[in-house]
């Protein structure tokens, strides 16, 4: 009996050694054939029971199925853990070099102009002013004499305007829009303008003969200075964030009066002084004032029962300040070396 | 407008220093946009007088100069001029100052001597490029007195900007008048009435005025035995503090009062007049003057001139001529000083191109009520600095006077305009400043008397409620706060066509704007010549942008061409804008919004996995459609057309509801080498209104539960059949077909010549049921059978 014993005593340990060395799954199936196949070794024992004396069987019994068991579970723990070495070097020979770049689609983007119109937009838009729009191509009633600029009033001198054959001009300003909308729309009325404006400028970094403007209209009964001064300062604040201040001149346009030019405090040093502002602390960025009586004739209103103002802004200027872009004639040069920045 | 201070300080007592002039002026609507210290490069320089001249102990041709220069102590310079003389006064520089020459003065030993100053040179004050020795000054000037002060340059000018409204402006008085609010004084201006001797003018000359619209007064006075010379130093520096060069006292008297009454005169030779007289009449046709400037010029019927008994001799208000000119044999000088209609005047500066100092003025108003006092004190000012005698009496020719302004102002209604409610003392206080007169009719009503220096301006009772406005601040009329600003109507920036351009960017598109201006020229030869009528300006930039761009592809080409020659060969741009067309059967001015497109170079960017297809037509096209996909607008049809820049056999026409809406294609290579670009561009363009009013909203339908089931056919086509008509015949004939894909092009050896074979992947779905095999062959069945029936196709 003692021989049965230290047999599986043998065999244990040897088959310890064994499952833990073994290298590969294939290896480790060798072994469990070896050990528990039909003619393993352990198999073999537990075979030759019937040959261990009746007194000896239970403990001889006990000790074999123990080994059995014990020799089961270091083959399946020893086969999880070659699994998991061969998952984790095949992983390895699949890796890839992360950093490497990514496919990419071109990027594109919209005009820096129309970027900052957007913006402006939005900004009115929330302030319940509405899209309008009229043609680049004018008439001198839209242009200038509804906006009491008749013929041989000195202020045509700033606008020097681009004649076509045959009479039309190309307007000088979106102004026009607001003649047009106003004939077609009884009061009240809230517009806005964009569009793409003419003047015979000659061309330096700070003029082009082609830029682009919005102006606003706002008419009601009871309507006042106050309400303009009011929505440009809403509109500055939404534009530009909640510090900025507004500083009103006095001015003259001929289709508003009173007129001002409107200072921003400057975006950039917030009033200390700057390069951009010139050391003022103040852009100028608006022309408005409250619309002149006599366009409103001229559109058939009322004007002792409507009031209302107007405001202009150059977007060309205001994208020039807020993307320190130092030369207007970038813009219309289409260099996508320029563009793609935005 | 240049405005000098220290002129200011003569007309009106005040204690404004210039930055304030300039800061109260900025507020009430007169823009300073410059304000210069006339005497800067002189500071630290001072009149003095050499007391005492004597040799340097150890240089020969240097001496040693005690000067007096106002100090209780005397200064000791060491001088190498060879014109310092005992009792002379001189600048002298102290230590410390920076003279415009350059030079920094300091305290320095000269062989051993200490000079503690610098007796100057004109050229080392920056007065001229050269000068013999020191700078002598009049000795009448006190020493130490600043050198500014001796120049005249102890002063200020003021670069005020004019607004258009605003003719008054023009002068100190106008000026003047303005800061009148803002000081103590009142404005005073000095005694005019000249001493009248000799002969009486009516004895001397005659006005006559055959066009009274065109000039509705007109004023003269004589003067005689005038001595035409150099004009005195204080009219020197007057108009030199505000960037005016003398010419002759005469002259220089009339741009005096010019600048600072604002009235423009004319100074005739009296003696050059032929019959001595002065008749105002409008020009005969062609009739020719020779202007000042030296310019022959051909006059029209409908611009007044003054003439002499014969001819012309000034285009009225605008410039005199040649001939009648004031020089130094004049002995007898005809002033005139009138009142031309601004209308016409302009009119006629425009007509001429001229515009000039007095025409600037006229158009814009002159004051017709300050005229006598004008041409007084400029008969007065001319017999003073040219010793001349001023004839006894005045010509005052009115035939149609100018009366002030008289506009009503409601209380109230400045309440409605401006938000701001003014008691009746408060307006009456603000205007009064001004010199408007004030007369209350009743309670809550004035009427105004508008000053003759306003009179084109202050018509209206809104213009009255302006000058309330900026005379009480701007920044002190109150923010109600009380205007709802809630969103507008039409969506966030006017809707589709910002979402196309997002889209497009998103594409991978960059987004360019182009000038509207385009070359006639380039256009007829890429374009060939009567394609478009073309907008023509009547007077270009440049002869390269003569016309309105007909369409946005020239210019976006020049785009692509601009951008290769930065060698960036990958080129994926888009333009939104207007194009210009008159051609007939178009409405109105044929303005039409458009979108452009231009590919060029490789599909995406270079990448280390495989080379990127190039752009074409299809990845252009592509573009497209899954522009107008996405835009839900109805299945565009592309169609292949020809397009004189497109090469042949590559443009379609993009068609719309029957209407061709747009081209696409391949650069023509004829169009290309015209404008120097490889022809492996290709382009589009559409109108955008169409594309945009069809843009629907998109309307939901349940996705199908139940699994396809995919069938693929390959079709021999021949050349008269296009993929679009197979697709269209297969959707027509089986409704199971829920999607045709286009997978497999193939020309070559193994098929017929001029042979195609395409290999479609149909796919057959139902909303309802999962389609049974036997349904779906049936159907496909059907669909090859169609095919071969409609267009001989064989499925292989």
């Amino acid at each position: 009996m003692a021989g049965y014993l230290e047999k599986i005593e043998e065999l244990a340990g040897q088959a310890r050694q064994q499952i833990a060395r073994a290298v590969s799954l294939e290896q480790l199936e060798q072994w469990r054939l070896n050990l528990l196949g039909r003619k393993g070794q352990v198999t073999a024992i537990l075979h030759d029971l019937g040959q261990v004396s009746p007194g000896e069987r239970p403990l001889v019994g006990k000790q074999a199925n123990e080994l059995k068991n014990e020799i089961g579970r270091l083959l399946e723990e020893r086969r999880a853990a070659l699994e998991k070495e061969q998952l984790e070097r095949a992983a390895a020979r699949s890796a890839i070099d992360v950093t490497l770049p990514g496919l990419r689609p071109w990027t594109g983007s919209i005009h820096p102009l129309n970027r900052t119109l957007s913006r402006v937009n939005e900004v009115l838009y929330s302030m319940g002013f509405s899209l309008a729009e009229g043609p680049e191509i004018e008439d001198e009633f839209h242009n200038f004499d509804a906006l009491n600029t008749p013929a041989d009033h000195p202020a045509r001198d700033e606008h020097d305007t681009f004649f076509l054959e045959g009479g039309l001009l190309l307007r000088s300003h979106t102004s026009p829009v607001q003649i047009r909308h106003m004939q077609a729309n009884p009061p009240p009325v809230r517009i806005i303008a964009p569009g793409r404006v003419f003047r015979r400028d000659t061309p330096d970094a700070t003029h082009s003969p082609i830029f682009h403007q919005v102006e606003g209209l706002y008419v009601d009964e009871n309507v006042t200075f106050g309400d303009l001064k009011y929505t440009l300062e809403q509109f500055a604040l939404r534009l530009f964030g909640p510090d900025t201040t507004l500083r009103f001149r006095p001015s003259f346009f001929p289709f508003t009066e009173p007129s001002a030019e409107v200072d921003c405090s400057c975006i950039f040093c917030k009033r200390k002084g700057c390069r951009i502002c010139k050391g003022s602390g103040w852009l100028e960025i608006l022309g408005c004032g409250m619309v002149d009586p006599s366009v409103f004739e001229a559109v058939g209103y009322d004007p002792e029962r409507w009031t209302g103002f107007a405001f202009g802004m150059g977007i060309d200027r205001i994208c020039l300040l807020v993307h320190s872009i130092d030369d207007i004639r970038l813009f219309l040069e289409s260099d996508t070396g320029f563009l793609s920045q935005f | 407008m240049n405005i000098s201070y220290k002129w200011l300080k003569s007309l009106l007592e005040f204690e404004l220093t210039p930055q304030q002039v300039a800061e109260r002026l900025t507020r009430i609507g007169h823009a300073v946009e410059e304000l210069t210290y006339l005497g800067s490069g002189f500071e630290s320089v001072l009149a003095a007088r050499a007391l005492k001249v004597s040799k340097h102990p150890n240089a020969d041709k240097l001496k040693l100069v005690e000067a007096d220069y106002g100090a209780t102590e005397t200064l000791e310079v060491v001088c190498g001029a060879p014109n310092v003389k005992e009792g002379g006064l001189y600048p002298l520089a102290l230590s410390g100052a920076r003279l415009a020459g350059g030079m920094t003065v300091e305290k320095v030993k000269i062989r051993g001597v200490e000079s503690r100053g610098m007796l100057c040179s004109e050229k080392e004050l920056g007065l001229s490029a050269e000068s013999a020795g020191l700078m002598e000054l009049d000795p009448v000037w006190k020493p130490g007195t600043p050198l500014a002060e001796v120049l005249g340059r102890e002063d200020w000018m003021l670069g005020i900007e004019v607004t258009a409204n605003r003719g008054d402006m023009w002068s100190h008085l106008g000026v003047v008048r303005e800061l009148q609010p803002f000081v103590s004084h009142k404005l005073r201006l000095p005694e005019a009435k000249p001493a009248e001797s000799g002969p009486a003018i009516n004895e001397l000359t005659s006005v006559r005025i055959e066009d009274p619209e065109g000039c509705p007064r007109y004023m003269a006075r004589v003067i005689l035995e005038v001595k035409v010379g150099p004009s005195p130093r204080w009219l020197i520096e007057r108009l030199a503090a505000v960037g005016q060069r003398s010419i002759n006292n005469v002259v220089d008297v009339t741009n005096y009062i010019l600048l600072e009454l604002g009235q423009p005169l004319h100074a005739f030779d009296l003696d050059k007049l032929e019959e001595g007289r002065i008749v105002v009449r409008k020009a005969r046709e062609n009739e020719k003057i020779f202007t000042l400037d030296e310019v022959e010029r051909s006059l029209g019927t409908s611009m007044t001139v003054i003439a002499d008994g014969r001819k012309p001799v000034a285009v009225a208000g605008v410039m005199g001529d040649k001939l009648s000119e004031v020089d130094e044999r004049t002995t007898r000088v005809l002033l005139e000083c009138a009142y031309f209609n601004p209308v016409t005047n302009r009119r006629t500066a425009r007509a001429l191109g001229m515009f000039t100092e007095a025409s600037r003025r006229f158009e814009r108003g002159t004051d017709f009520d300050l005229m006598p006092y004008a041409v007084d004190r400029a008969a007065r000012l001319i017999a003073e600095v040219a010793s001349g005698k001023v004839a006894r009496g005045v010509i005052d020719i009115c035939p149609r006077p100018l009366l002030r302004n008289e506009v009503r102002l409601r209380r109230e209604r400045v309440k409605r305009v401006l938000g701001v409610d003014f008691s009746e003392k408060e307006i009456e206080k603000l205007l009064s400043g001004l010199d408007f007169e004030l007369e209350k009719e009743h309670k809550g009503l004035f009427r105004v008397k508008v000053p003759s220096s306003r009179t084109l301006d202050v018509r209206r009772e809104v213009d009255l409620i302006e000058e309330l406005a900026r005379l009480w601040g701007y920044d002190r009329i109150p923010v109600p706060r009380r205007l709802e600003l809630t969103p507008g109507t039409g969506g966030i920036n006017g809707g589709p066509e910002w979402e196309l351009r997002r889209k497009l960017a998103g594409m991978g598109y960059q987004e360019v704007l182009s000038s509207s201006f385009v070359d006639s020229k380039l256009i007829e030869k890429i374009y060939g010549a009567g394609r478009f009528e073309f907008w023509r300006l009547v007077a270009p930039i440049s002869k390269e942008e003569d016309v309105l761009r007909p369409s946005l592809l020239p210019m976006l080409l020049a785009c692509v061409r601009r951008n290769l020659n930065q060698r960036r060969r990958d080129l994926a741009l888009f333009e939104i804008g207007n194009v210009f067309d008159r051609h007939p059967g178009e409405k109105g001015s044929g303005e039409q919004r458009r979108l452009a497109l231009a590919v060029t170079g490789e599909y995406r960017p270079v990448h280390w996995s495989g080379p990127a297809p190039r752009q074409d037509f299809f990845a252009l096209k592509g573009t497209l459609e899954s522009l107008f996909d996405w835009l839900k607008v109805p299945p565009m049809r592309f169609a292949a057309d020809s397009h004189p820049v497109l090469a042949p056999g590559t443009a379609a026409s993009i068609v719309h509801d029957g209407e061709k809406i747009g081209v696409i294609g391949r650069l023509d290579s004829g169009a290309a080498a015209e404008m120097d670009l490889p022809a492996e561009i290709c382009l589009a363009e559409l109108d955008l209104k169409p594309v945009l009013a069809s843009a629907a909203m998109p309307i939901y339908r349940p996705v199908s539960q139940f699994p396809g089931s995919r069938r693929d056919i390959s079709i021999l086509l021949g050349e008269n059949t296009s993929c679009a008509d197979l697709i269209e015949q297969v959707r027509r004939v089986s409704p199971l077909v829920a999607e045709v894909t286009v997978f497999d092009l193939y020309q070559g050896d193994r098929i017929p010549p001029g042979k195609i074979s395409l290999a479609l992947s149909i796919l057959f779905q139902s909303r309802e049921r999962t389609l049974r095999d036997e349904e779906v062959d049936r159907a496909f069945e059907e669909i090859s059978r169609s095919l071969i029936e409609k267009f001989g196709v064989q499925p292989r």
